[in-house]
Parts: C-alpha cells; sequence; structure tokens
C-alpha cells in the first residue's frame, strides 16, 4: 500500500462555510417555495490521522453533512477543500480522481449493498471505475481486504442476503477501503447493530486508522460511541455546528446549553448515580424549513436571553480549541 | 412490595416451527414482577426478549409460532389456558403494551384520535363523545401541545417522540395493571428518550402500574429498573437485582455487555487517546442450531469441557443472585 507524502500542516479536509439546501416546489407548476435548511454554513476541518465525531439528533442536517462533502448531494454555497484542492465546484470529470480520497461507509448494511451482484464483485468493482486493478489482481486484492476486516477470503462470492449485519458492515468498510481513501466519512456505521457486534466494528475502525493513517468523519448520534473513537467531537443542531472542541474538553466542560442537555440526557450505566438531577429539554427539534430566527435553539433552551430570539450567535473560541456558538458563553 | 406477583411466567416455553428446524424462542423462562415494580428484560436481538412478552399476551403468529409449555398467571388467572374472549378483555385493559417503532405501530388510516378511543369504546363501553373527551386528557397527560387539534390528525403528521407518546397515551388509557414496554425508546433520540423515560416513571408512581422494560440499553436498566432478567438464545442467563447486576455480573454473558458499551464518564479522566473496546467475539448462535450445553459457549473466554456438553443449571450464586453457568464469575 502506496500513499503519496501528506502535506502535515494544511488540514486535510477543510469546510468553509458549507451549506445545502433543498428547494421545496410547489405540486403543479414545481415553482420553489421555500427551501429546506438542511445544512446551513457549516465550518469544519479534518487533519490527518484524526477523528472528527459529529453528533446531533435527527433532523439536525449531519447525514446532509457527510454526503454534501462528497458531493453525493450537491452543496448550494461554500468550499469543500481536500488537501488545498476545492473540490465544491469541479466538474464531474475533474471530480472523479478526488473521489478515491474520499470514501463513505452508510448506515443501513441491509440497504446499502446491492444483492444481486456477489460481494466480492462490490468492492472489485470501485478498483475496475478508478482503474487501480482489474481481473485477477482485484480479485486477490479483495481477498486480502476481506480478510483484513475480519471476513473469509472464500466469501467474496456469497451474496450480500448470507451475511449478518455486523458482517455486512464489514463488507462496506471493505469497499470504501478498496481505494486507498484517506477519509472514511462513517455515517451511523454502527447504530443498526447489536451492542456486542457495535464493539467488533469500533474496534476495527480504530485498527484500520492506525495501520493506513485514515482519518474519519465518524457520524452518530450515540455520544458514547462518538466519544470513544473521536479526537474532536463537533455538535450539530438544525443544520449548524453549535459546539466544537477536543473530546475531553467538550465533557468535562461543554459550554453550550445543547450540548449539555445532550449529555445529560444520556442514561448512566450505574445505579448508584441514579438521583443525579437531569437538566431535560422539552419538545423536538424544529423543522429545518422554518428554522428558529436567531439562535436556532432558542426554542428549547433553558437559559434563553432576548437576544437570542433575534441575534444569531457567532463561534467564538472560549478556550484554545475550544469552540461555542452561544451567547452566553 | 406485596408477596404475591401480580404477573408470573413459570417455564414458559414458545417455540417456532420453521423450515430450517425448530427454534426454541422461549427455552423455558421464569420471571415475576409485582405492582408499581419495574423489571428490566435485558438482550440482543434474537435472544427471545421480545416474543416472551408477546406470549404473555398471546400475541405470537400460530403457525409458526406455538406456546408449547408452562404457564402464565395473572393475578392467579392462567392465561395460557383463557378463552380468547377473555384473553380480549385483559390485553389494553389490564396488560398493555408499548411497542419498538412507534412509527409503524399506528395505524396510518386513523385520526390519533380514533385510535386512542378504541380502546376505550372496547373496554368501557362508553360513546365515542366520552372516549374522545378522555383521549384528549390522555393526551394532554402525555405533554402533547394542543392536544384537541391532535385528535384530528394522523400519525404521519407527528415526529418520531410524538408517536411514542400516542403509543403511550394509548396503552395507558386504560389504567393498565401492567405495561410492557419493549424497546419503548429505541427509535428516539436521548434527549426524547429522556423526556419518555421521565414520563413513564411519573404514570408508574401515579398508577402503581407494574413495568416490563424491554432493553439493550444497560443505562436505561440502571436508571428505571429494580430488577433485571439477562436473556441469551431463549434462555434467562442471570437475574437479580439491578444493583447487584451492576456490582458484580455472575454471567459471562452480562460482562460482556457491560463492557462492549462505551463509558461517558472514561473520558472525563484525562486526555485519553481512543482505546480499543473488550468485544464479544462472534455473534449470537441461529435458534435451531444451538450448542448442545451452554448457549453462549462459542463467544466465552471461561468456556470449559464442561460448558460444552451439558446446559448450566440456573441457581441462587448469592443471595438473591441468579445465573446459569458452570463457573464462578465476579466472586
Amino acid at each position: 500500500m502506496k500513499t503519496s507524502t501528506p502535506q502535515e500542516e494544511a488540514p486535510l479536509l477543510e469546510i468553509n462555510n458549507l451549506k445545502t439546501h433543498f428547494p421545496i416546489r410547489s405540486k403543479i407548476f414545481s415553482r420553489v417555495t421555500g427551501y429546506i435548511y438542511a445544512v446551513d454554513g457549516v465550518t469544519i476541518h479534518i487533519n490527518k490521522g484524526e477523528t472528527l465525531g459529529l453528533v446531533g439528533e435527527s433532523g439536525s442536517g449531519k447525514s446532509t453533512l457527510g454526503k454534501s462533502i462528497l458531493r453525493l448531494v450537491e452543496p448550494s454555497s461554500g468550499e469543500i477543500k481536500i488537501q488545498g484542492t476545492d473540490i465544491s465546484k469541479l466538474s464531474k470529470s475533474r471530480m472523479f480522481p478526488f473521489r478515491r480520497n474520499v470514501q463513505i461507509v452508510f448506515q443501513d448494511p441491509y440497504s446499502s449493498l446491492n444483492p444481486r451482484i456477489p460481494v466480492g464483485k462490490i468492492v472489485s468493482e470501485t478498483m475496475k471505475v478508478h482503474g487501480i486493478a482489474s481481473g485477477a489482481e482485484a480479485e486477490e486484492k479483495v481477498q486480502k481486504l476481506f480478510e483484513r476486516v475480519g471476513l473469509r477470503a472464500s466469501q467474496t462470492l456469497n451474496y450480500a442476503n448470507e451475511f449478518s449485519g455486523g458482517q455486512r458492515q464489514r463488507i462496506g468498510i471493505a469497499r470504501a477501503l478498496a481505494l486507498n481513501p484517506k477519509l472514511i466519512i462513517a455515517d451511523e456505521p454502527v447504530s443498526a447493530l447489536d451492542v456486542s457486534v457495535q464493539a467488533q466494528i469500533i474496534n476495527l475502525f480504530m485498527d484500520l486508522q492506525e495501520e493506513f493513517g485514515l482519518s474519519y468523519l465518524f457520524i452518530a448520534h450515540d455520544l458514547a460511541v462518538v466519544a470513544h473513537i473521536s479526537h474532536r467531537i463537533a455538535v450539530m443542531y438544525l443544520g449548524k455546528i453549535v459546539e466544537i472542541a477536543d473530546k475531553s474538553k467538550l465533557f468535562k466542560n461543554p459550554q453550550h446549553p445543547y450540548t449539555q442537555a445532550l449529555l445529560s440526557a444520556i442514561p448512566t450505566p450505574n445505579p448508584e448515580v441514579k438521583a443525579r438531577s437531569r437538566e431535560l429539554i422539552e419538545g423536538d427539534i424544529p423543522s429545518p424549513r422554518n428554522p428558529p430566527p436567531g439562535c436556532r435553539f432558542h426554542s428549547r433552551c433553558p437559559k434563553v436571553l432576548d437576544q437570542c430570539r433575534v441575534e444569531v450567535p457567532r463561534m467564538t473560541e472560549a478556550q484554545p480549541g475550544h469552540w461555542v456558538a452561544c451567547h452566553l458563553c | 412490595m406485596p408477596d404475591r406477583p401480580i404477573l408470573e411466567l413459570r417455564d414458559l416455553q414458545t417455540n417456532f416451527y420453521t423450515r430450517q428446524g425448530v427454534a426454541k424462542a422461549v427455552d423455558h423462562v421464569s420471571y415475576s414482577v409485582h405492582a408499581g415494580e419495574t423489571l428490566a428484560v435485558v438482550g440482543e436481538s434474537g435472544c427471545g426478549k421480545s416474543v416472551t412478552s408477546l406470549s404473555v399476551l398471546r400475541l405470537i403468529p400460530d403457525p409458526p409460532g406455538k406456546i408449547v409449555g408452562g404457564s402464565v398467571l395473572f393475578e392467579g388467572e392462567e392465561l395460557t389456558e383463557v378463552s380468547d374472549q377473555r384473553m380480549r378483555e385483559i390485553r389494553g385493559n389490564d396488560i398493555s403494551m408499548i411497542f419498538q417503532e412507534p412509527m409503524s405501530s399506528l395505524n396510518p388510516m386513523m385520526t390519533i384520535g380514533n385510535q386512542i378511543s378504541e380502546a376505550l369504546i372496547q373496554h368501557f363501553g362508553i360513546s365515542k363523545k366520552a372516549a374522545f373527551q378522555k383521549a384528549e386528557e390522555m393526551l394532554t397527560v402525555v405533554h402533547i401541545p394542543d392536544a384537541k387539534k391532535w385528535l384530528h390528525g394522523y400519525p404521519h403528521e407527528m415526529s418520531g417522540g410524538m408517536c411514542q407518546r400516542v403509543m403511550i397515551a394509548m396503552a395507558i388509557c386504560c389504567n393498565p395493571k401492567i405495561l410492557i414496554a419493549d424497546e419503548p425508546t429505541t427509535a428516539l433520540d436521548v434527549t426524547i428518550q429522556a423526556q419518555i423515560l421521565k414520563l413513564m416513571e411519573q404514570l408508574q408512581q401515579k398508577l402503581n402500574t407494574a413495568i416490563i422494560f424491554i432493553t439493550h440499553d444497560l443505562g436505561i436498566v440502571a436508571e428505571i429498573a429494580q430488577r433485571v432478567v439477562v436473556m441469551y438464545a431463549g434462555r434467562k442467563v442471570e437475574e437479580s437485582t439491578v444493583r447487584q447486576l451492576f456490582a458484580q455480573p455472575k454471567h459471562p454473558y452480562t460482562v460482556g455487555l457491560m463492557t462492549a458499551v462505551p463509558r461517558l464518564e472514561n473520558f472525563l479522566e484525562e486526555e485519553s487517546a481512543p482505546s480499543r473496546l473488550t468485544e464479544i467475539p462472534g455473534a449470537v448462535p441461529r435458534l435451531y442450531n444451538l450448542p448442545a450445553g451452554c448457549a453462549f459457549v462459542n463467544r466465552c473466554s471461561f468456556a470449559t469441557d464442561q460448558c460444552r456438553q451439558e446446559k448450566p443449571p440456573f441457581e441462587e450464586k448469592s443471595p438473591g443472585h441468579w445465573a446459569a453457568c458452570w463457573q464462578e464469575i465476579g466472586s
């Protein structure tokens, strides 16, 4: 496995003010009547060999952000720089060589593998398309990959339905690895798995990172899982990042009321600390079609000020490396 | 706590007859629950925790499933033998259930008001108008804003958390003595999960309901239950109070479940680099092809020849703490 020399200083992935808005069209004349503000001005970066965890409730736009980076959904504006090159506006053919650098592992291992093709071929197909290997050479590479992710080489001939959920997720990981990428976007890769299998897959992700120097954008709603695998964590709410910090800083000293609420909502597997008081937030996440003005969290925030209702809080560095978007901090 | 449990399962056995063979989905399972108590049933998918509770309500599709042995005593009444007519009276009225997927457990063609009042009209024989009034009350109890408006709404207009609150409203509208909650918060976000758990706790205090809470999340177990049953491959492998279980798990599977889950408090300590989790190797075995001895033997690091050949008895390892394991774990 050869890797090109990495640029140590510049981050591997840099996203500046990325917006992905989905138009809502009227039924009769397909006129655009509004937008879903799924991702609304996100700025993050990921360094080489680093895992950035992305957490948030369903509807916060974290999956859309992941897919926008790959341009599986087209972003509306903003920059996506991979090793310094902005790929957000490249044409399909100019974009192509960059695709092998960034791969994705999907959430649902049951629907993300073609049921009619042997799983080995699913993996070798990407190699063929990108001109890495074909024929017997590709076959051999796929077998090695299968063994690396904890499957048997002979299983490349089987079909997806013959595998359990955990095994399918291993196939998904093998497919992502086939192009020798630098960054893998993992979109809720363990949330469909049982706890005992979940630990196996998390460990596999961590081993592969060490072996190949991979970077991850690890998207999940389970904070404990994200905390385990990540170096830094970004918290997303209604299309915006509200807090981003090193893992330990975020857990020791969460600044944003939303992060605090998320942390206190997680049940602790220790009956002795049962009587802990929790700060419950009321209600559901609002619709991204009509996000509340001002701070998007103000409609559920227990510490809301008048200012929060009108003025959008800006990201500020509360402590070195600890960024938060809140008027109170 | 009263001496007699409100619900008692004794050696319950439910089989599924499939083309691949007979799957013993519930294999001699016994547990009991008292009024006002919360019992947690823990295990991964395929361990039989849901089928056990469906067997209690006789909701197992027959064929392929069948309750082949054991008994279910509800206030002394043998539920496996009562008539279908009597069973219908009990379901929803005395024992009700909340299912895992709130979005797919509600009827998409019926308004929320009709769905809730259906049970009320059925069990109490009240008029539709009175039932709707009661339904509105119930929606307010489960914190749905604008309850009156939502009576005429449909499930697809609601979020997952709201649907689950409607499910709870339906489940408690007849003041059941037992509430079976089958992974009621698994499909929900943590903030909504916390709301639902708090709501269930409040309702239990008010109505003195017995709750059987089926989950795979040990964090929830620690938070809401008093006693816990751990199941694996259709069998009960451990039973104790929640405190005992977390202080000293006695079955290797329980130990595995506890160490396989990342814990948040570990990250408060220092600037820790990511570390490996302890995994349980392999996967849950197929139910129609179980090992001869202990069902967990192929994934267990303590396994001996005895474990491979003989089924371990379910025995009291320390006062009030039962486990099915040949080895002495955690003593």
